[in-house]
């Protein structure tokens, strides 16, 4: 085996690990039977447009702090927009009288793996490290996160 | 992983089919290993219960453990040792689903995200509570006193606000009688708009817009522009009750009064209020509906309302806030779409109905439809409404039809948002009602700039001709904010 083929084996081995590093997983209550969404359902929820699930329940979107590179992500993949950007829509959205659309936001990946296992209408967005087995890990538009196509990114 | 398999070992325990030596022992042993405590048969069965439970807790799914405690209760022969646990566990996953329930509750009393303030690094104070609160829920360590809370209490109340200050004259505020005609080079303050938005309980909510103007008698004046009690129970049905931007097209429900949100200076004249010439009644008091419609990628919603209408015997006050004029109620339905793969488009139709009672005439009945296309994307902004005013006298084949409509196009670079509106208003000099206002029509251009965080400042022209009056010409520069 020479040394172009042991370095694209390397490579290879590393490259979906390196892809996938900044996907962020979408994760809901495990009683929650929802296995994949659609993007454009998440930014509907995300901007307070859905307010329920097909099940009855509230949705209750869960992000990090403002500044926060999950929030960021989210906010750039899903909406399209910057956090200025999503401000204006919350204000705007209050002032159309729109209530209770308004994500909340936690200062850890924990708080919001902790809120999300707590509440089952909640969704939330986590860097792949801070899931465990007490949230459901859903897929977007069928992809799951660490696949190729995965359209959720971490922000910088 | 190990929380799960110790559920499937814990499992045959409580549905009575267990080795209770062996299921002990392999469980003790677990947590032996796990803790560090090496301990006779009955400390393993101690370590068994606080085990279960915080299994227990980390599973969301109590549905499927409680039915199998359920089922385990109907099996013959357990003995009542067994059964006293099960009763333990049931009193344990009553008690989670009260703390469950307090979450919930806990949650929907967050006051949403700051929006109002800038952003920062720092979370705002509901995360605090929201991550303190979870990780008393994760540990099932719910606090007595907390779940002995009622399940909802009020506030915070939060109030926001708009204002805007300008210079030049605004075409659209009708002179009082009385008052002053003044300078086209005067200063001015705008509408001092202060609002809140506040959930009363999971369904409840109220909207408040109260408004501190002043005008061309340069005294202030109080109004209430708009107060609501919603009930939204669903995406598919909310109703409210109170007073309300009539559902007639897209700028009064998407715009309101804030001039900040707004990319001219002020509302089109279609729009212009009631008691400042308008023609359309933007505001109604009573009850609108309103909900999705499930069409898929269309994104169809519907609108319903009931209102006192507009007053047609006292055009100094037009908005019947407190009595009706007539027992009869203007109704106005309204069907609209957002397509679901073009943000930002929508488009709909509206039919108004309502019987004017002008004094010493013969009543009119009222037929509003107005239609909207409108697109308002990060950059481009492009709005495009109109209404057909009919109005024909009763016992008489007399029609008098009346058109009003605007188009805006604008388009962000960056911070500064160049705009160009075109207003055209057409009523009938022989329309019983509103024959007055005549024919308006004239663009209107300017620049719009976002200088900060809810600060925007706008400069705009202008020119504008009126039937039976010569043109004229206007200039306006405005600083809005939100605070």
């Amino acid at each position: 085996m020479n040394n172009t083929i042991r370095l694209t084996i390397i490579i290879g081995s590393f490259l979906p690990a390196l892809l996938s590093a900044d996907d962020l997983a979408v994760v809901v209550n495990k009683s929650n039977p929802v296995e994949t969404v659609t993007k454009a359902q998440l930014q509907k929820m995300v901007l307070g447009e859905q307010a329920s699930w097909a099940t009855g329940k509230k949705v209750s979107v869960v992000l990090r702090s403002p500044g926060q590179p999950e929030r960021d992500g989210v906010l750039r993949s899903i909406c399209g927009m910057s956090e200025d950007d999503f401000n204006q829509h919350l204000m705007h959205a209050n002032f159309n009288g729109d209530t209770g659309g308004a994500p909340k936001a936690l200062s850890s990946g924990v708080a919001v793996r902790q809120l999300v296992m707590s509440i089952p209408g909640a969704i939330g967005f986590l860097q792949q490290s801070d899931v465990n087995d007490t949230v459901k890990v859903i897929s977007v538009d069928g992809v799951a996160a660490g696949k190729p196509g995965y359209k959720v990114k971490t922000g910088k | 992983m190990k929380t799960k398999s110790i559920r499937e070992d814990v499992r045959p325990f409580i549905t009575g089919t267990h080795d209770l030596r062996q299921l002990s022992a392999r469980l003790g042993a677990e947590v032996s290993l796990r803790r560090g405590i090496k301990g006779n048969n009955a400390a393993r069965l101690l370590l068994l219960f606080p085990l279960f439970l915080t299994g227990m807790s980390a599973q969301p799914s109590d549905e499927a453990a409680r039915a199998s405690v359920v089922v385990s209760g109907t099996a013959a022969g357990v003995a009542q040792a067994k059964d006293s646990t099960i009763e333990q566990l049931l009193k344990r996953i009553t008690e989670m689903e009260v703390a469950q329930k307090r979450m919930q509750d806990k949650l929907d009393g967050l006051p949403a995200e700051t929006v109002a303030t800038p952003p920062a690094a720092v979370p705002p104070a509901g995360a605090t509570a929201a991550a303190a609160a979870t990780q008393t829920a994760e540990s099932g360590q719910a606090d007595r006193a907390d779940v002995a809370e009622p399940s909802h209490t009020l506030g915070p109340v939060e109030f926001h606000g708009f204002s805007d200050f300008g210079y030049g004259r605004s075409w659209f505020e009708k002179r009082p009688p009385g008052g002053l005609n003044g300078s086209p080079h005067s200063f001015n303050i705008g509408d001092f708009d202060l609002f809140t938005n506040t959930r009363i309980s999971e369904h409840w909510s109220i909207v408040g817009e109260m408004l501190v103007t002043s005008d061309f008698t340069n005294n202030f004046g109080i109004e209430m522009d708009r107060l609501l009690f919603s009930y939204k129970p669903s995406d598919y049905f909310n109703i409210s009750f109170g007073k309300f931007n009539t559902a007639l097209g897209y700028y009064p429900n998407a715009f309101h009064r804030a001039r900040y949100f707004q990319t001219a200076t002020s509302r089109p004249i279609m729009y212009s209020d009631e008691d400042n010439g308008g023609i359309l009644p933007v505001h109604s008091i009573g009850i609108t509906a309103t909900g999705k419609i499930p069409s898929g990628v269309l994104g169809l919603h519907w609108v319903a309302e009931l209102a006192n209408g507009r007053s047609s015997s006292d055009p100094e006050a037009p908005i019947q806030n407190f009595v009706d004029e007539g027992n009869g109620k203007a109704v106005n339905l309204a069907l609209y779409a957002r397509p679901e793969r073009l943000r930002g488009f929508q488009t709909g139709f509206s039919v108004y109905h309502d019987t004017m009672h002008p004094a010493n005439f013969r009543a009119i009945d009222q037929d509003i439809y107005t239609g909207h296309v409108v697109y308002v994307g990060s950059k481009l902004e492009f709005l495009n409404e109109a209404s057909l005013v009919r109005h024909a006298i009763q016992g008489t084949n007399q029609v008098f039809r009346s058109v009003t409509g605007y188009s805006q196009l604008s388009y962000a670079f960056g911070k500064t948002r160049p705009f160009v509106r075109y207003d055209y208003q057409n009523v009938p000099a022989s329309d019983p009602v509103f024959g007055l206002a005549g024919r308006v029509s004239g663009p209107s251009l300017g620049i719009y700039r976002h200088l900060s965080n809810y600060v925007v400042l706008k400069l705009q022209y202008g020119l504008f001709g009126q039937r039976g009056l010569s043109s004229a010409n206007d200039l306006q520069a405005q600083l809005a904010f939100a605070f």
